[in-house]
């Protein structure tokens, strides 16, 4: 190792002002303090309110999984996925069809689901040789094949039928049969989730992707092993969506190709335009506006697609950091930045 | 099935494909934008179309083509103009680009639901239920117009863009944008008029298909192979979009029916990355803007 | 004289017909600062290129520290000591400065993802060793004051400094500076000169590729020339500056520009009596 004999200080000589350390820290505490507001939010709202609500929950928790999925891909390390709703589904019919067919218990389900998804990651990852929007295209072309796969696939998969007769959970022999029960294990596992991967960015691998984000060359040049991090990303992302897949037939009852259309992907990624892209809370807020604003829209469901159509157009045109940048632009002007040239 | 009729089956098709993918790389050349809006704009242009022929019933297929261009172009303009050249302008990045054209899609789609229903429509001209016999075999009555447009197309594009002014202008505006600004080019101009021709051809391509099966909201998602078609042809190639639009139409109608005929849908993506993992930039590969 | 730390033998880049970089050897002597100069075209970023990864050779070899690197990776390059910023910076424009110099302590970070996940205390140290070596050497090129700006905050002077800090971070034996003082004005300039004096007083060796001409005299202590890819010259400035084949590889046949040669010849000389 090269020592850089320059006369600098000693680390513990260092005047830095405590002023600079907090600024520093600021920031980290920053996510950590929108992953417990949100957190709290999520996990006291539906449980107060109860019934419509709890279902709700349920849904925004299982989307607000694998969109931090499709964040940490897309918004983090700059990996467009085009196709994240086939590992949503890759999960789903892992654990559904070992719960199923051998009876394997739900927790090593759960981890199967997003291992399976994982590895189908890892694969589809292997397109990144090409170059970046033929990479797009072909995560688009790798969702629609996966599609087709669990449309056509009858004999294992059910086909366009589904599949029904979803076991009940059981860990440990504690059965988590009602809604407040699933509700309960989805929010564990997105809270667990969500806080990894805030760690994973306040740290040197999740600096490298934000490095790889926001540009490659640069990342490239100081020595951040590009391709191996892309794959990972993706790895990472794609996987956790199957996680969040595996909960998706137990709330449902049901489980078919129909949830895991090239819709579904877009959806997925309005959720993290809208919510705030390049902002892990972007990703559960964006989830839980798009659950819950179709809900008011019950009479209009032809008109859902149009209205999240625009929604999309509306928020990139006027709220480009989206709904948390804006908030986080409207915290920063009241809480002045300390450490400034101190 | 006779091989005959699945070879001139994937020929048609894939010069639809072709044409749309033409579009796509067209613009993708002018603008640098990847526009997953361009299925859904040959979707519009097939119900335009549509619309057209009900308006005029007595209307030549090939006049309603031309029209249902003009009209189809003209929309494009306009969504170039407010949607695309103010992001581009402003330098916004690839993946806020993408969702932008995703948007504008959805809503295009999403539009033409509204307002021409959800229910496929069934084109009501005589071409629609007409076969004609060529080499012995039925064949839809709209295959010759759909060789005549390509032949055309591929010649007039071809004549547009290496001898007219204004072709020329295109593709110096796409290649080298600065220097093509100081010589005079209105760059927005250019890029406007590049997407509404892209926007024209996406419209005769729908115009071509609707005859063949219906006029339906869903068509955007049969020019969503296109992108695979531009894709492994190269982007940014019209050569390359219209054999990659040849080999998908061919791939996906003969591999579907000899080998799997539920999978049809994912050969044109499987196409695209086995020949993508052999050529990642396509095949067409080292030309410009690759 | 000692061992070279870095060798172009032969080193060629070839574009279809053309040669952007044509049959180069050039040898670069540890602790020294080296100027690489040549008119524009004449195929300077590209040797960059070459020798930091960004493009592979079409022919020939580079050699650090005696062990051959062509065809290495870039990740590679950057562990083996070599490392290079850029003449438009590439900087992360969404992250603070120190975040920004934190990204190049990454290859001498050991915490992967899960370890980034679940440890606690050796993370806490990796990220305190790794803020605490920004720091430093953000105060050693003189940004103190702008430590936890947002980068979209600086100047252009400014930010040069920070990709200069950045790649300081990855401890480079071997630093190549693309025309590191484009841009600057005569403040700033003079400041990197500094900057880049104390770093070879304290063992590093650096790569200059430039058109300040005073800038190379001054601080170079032998220049490599290059002119349509080929390796025209090779010497210490006053060499150079005397070397007909440099002179008029700039300016054109030499009896028609007397004045820009005896300038030239000028500022070689001064840098000469002023080393």
């Amino acid at each position: 190792m090269n020592e850089l004999s320059v006369p600098l200080s000693k680390p513990d000589e260092l005047p830095q002002s405590s002023g600079q350390r907090r600024a520093a820290n600021w920031m980290a505490r920053g996510d950590w303090l929108a992953f417990v507001v949100l957190m709290a939010l999520l996990w006291i709202l539906p449980l107060a309110l109860g019934g419509f609500y709890l279902y709700l929950g349920a849904v925004i928790a299982i989307y607000a999984i694998a969109a931090l999925g499709l964040q940490v891909m897309v918004g983090l390390a700059g990996q467009l996925s085009l196709g994240h709703a086939a590992f949503l589904g890759i999960g789903a019919y892992t654990a559904t069809l070992l719960e199923k067919g051998i009876g394997l218990p739900f927790l090593a389900a759960l981890a199967a689901a997003g291992l399976a998804a994982a590895v189908a990651g890892l694969v589809m990852a292997q397109l990144i040789r090409l170059s970046g929007i033929y990479f797009k295209i072909a995560t688009f072309g790798f969702g629609i094949v996966v599609y087709q796969a669990m449309t056509n696939w009858s004999s294992l998969t059910g086909g366009h039928v589904g599949v029904r007769g979803i076991p009940p959970i059981e860990i440990f022999g504690v059965s988590f049969t009602t809604r407040v029960d699933l509700f309960i294990l989805e929010m564990i596992t997105l809270t667990v989730i969500y806080a990894l991967l805030v760690r994973l960015c306040h740290g040197r691998v999740g600096r490298a992707f934000r490095a790889i984000g926001q540009n490659e060359a640069a990342a490239r040049s100081v020595g951040i092993p590009v391709n191996r991090y892309r794959m990972g990303v993706i790895t990472l992302g794609s996987g956790i969506a199957g996680i969040a897949g595996a909960f998706l037939p137990h709330l449902m009852r049901f489980l078919s190709p129909e949830s895991f259309t090239w819709y579904d992907s877009l959806i997925m990624l309005i959720m993290i335009t809208v919510g705030g892209i390049k902002m892990l809370p972007g990703a559960v807020v964006g989830a839980a506006l798009l659950t819950i604003i179709p809900e008011y829209l019950r009479d209009f469901t032809q008109y859902k697609m149009l209205v999240f159509g625009v929604m999309l157009i509306a928020s990139m045109a006027l709220l480009p950091e989206g709904v948390v940048g804006a908030f986080d632009r409207l915290i920063k002007r009241f809480v002045p930045r300390r450490g400034q040239g101190s | 099935m006779n091989v005959t009729i699945l070879l001139l089956s994937g020929l048609a098709v894939g010069c639809i494909y072709g044409l749309v993918a033409a579009g796509f790389s067209m613009v993708y050349r002018a603008m640098g934008l990847v526009n997953f809006a361009q299925g859904d704009i040959m979707m519009v242009g097939a119900f335009i179309g549509y619309s057209i022929i009900v308006l005029g019933p007595g209307l030549p297929f090939w006049l309603v083509i031309i029209l249902a261009a003009l009209v189809t172009a003209a929309l494009g303009f306009l969504i170039e103009r407010f949607a695309f050249w103010p992001a581009v302008k402003r330098g916004a990045d690839q993946i806020y680009l993408v969702l932008l054209t995703l948007g504008v899609g959805i809503v295009l789609s999403n539009g033409a639901r509204i307002i021409w229903g959800a229910n496929p429509l069934v084109y009501p001209t005589p071409i629609t239920h007409e076969t004609i016999m060529l080499a012995n075999y039925p064949v839809p009555g709209v295959y010759p117009y759909i060789a005549a447009v390509m032949i055309l197309l591929v010649i007039g594009l071809q004549f547009f863009f290496t001898r007219s002014w204004m072709g020329l202008a295109l593709r110096a505006s796409a290649d080298d944008p600065q220097t093509a600004s100081i010589m005079g080019v209105n760059l927005g101009f250019a890029s406007a008029l590049s997407f509404a021709i892209a926007s024209g051809i996406g419209a005769v391509a729908g115009v071509l298909y609707a005859p063949i099966t219906f006029a339906s909201p869903d068509m955007g998602l049969i020019g969503i192979k296109a992108f695979a078609a531009a894709a492994l042809g190269t982007l940014g190639s019209i050569p390359g979009a219209l054999i990659g639009g040849l080999i998908v139409g061919v791939g996906e109608t003969i591999g579907g029916q000899l080998l799997a005929p539920e999978y049809q849908d994912s050969m044109a993506f499987l196409l695209m990355i086995a020949i993508l993992m052999v050529k990642p930039t396509g095949l067409m590969a080292g030309g410009p803007r690759t | 004289m000692s061992a070279p730390i870095l060798e172009l033998r032969n080193v060629s880049r070839r574009f279809g017909g053309l040669m952007a970089v044509n049959d180069v050897s050039m040898t670069v002597q540890p602790r020294t600062i080296h100027g690489l100069i040549g008119p524009n075209g004449a195929g300077k970023s590209t040797a960059f290129d070459l020798i930091s990864g960004l493009q592979s050779t079409s022919g020939g070899d580079i050699i650090l520290n005696g062990a051959p690197i062509t065809g290495w990776p870039i990740e590679a390059r950057v562990i083996a000591g070599i490392c290079r910023t850029f003449q438009t910076s590439k900087l992360f424009e969404e992250m603070t400065v120190k975040d920004i110099v934190m990204t190049g302590c990454h290859v001498h970070g050991r915490l992967g993802m899960f370890g980034s996940m679940f440890a606690v205390g050796r993370k806490f140290r990796e990220e305190r060793d790794f803020s605490e070596r920004a720091t430093r050497l953000l105060e050693f090129v003189g940004l103190s004051a702008e430590i936890d700006a947002p980068i979209a905050d600086l100047s252009y002077g400014k930010r040069r400094l920070v990709e200069i800090a950045r790649a300081l971070a990855t401890e480079p034996k071997l630093l190549l500076l693309d025309e590191v003082s484009s841009g600057l004005n005569p403040v700033e300039t003079a400041a990197v000169g500094q900057i880049i004096r104390t770093l070879v007083a304290g063992g590093m060796t650096i790569v200059l590729v430039e058109h300040d001409m005073k800038f190379v005299m001054d601080l170079c202590e032998r220049i490599t020339v290059l002119n349509f890819g080929s390796r025209i010259a090779d010497g210490t400035p006053s060499e150079i500056a005397n070397d007909e084949a440099v002179i008029t590889a700039y300016l054109g046949h030499a009896q028609e520009n007397r004045t820009p040669r005896r300038d030239l010849r000028r500022a070689a000389l001064q840098g000469a009596t002023e080393a």
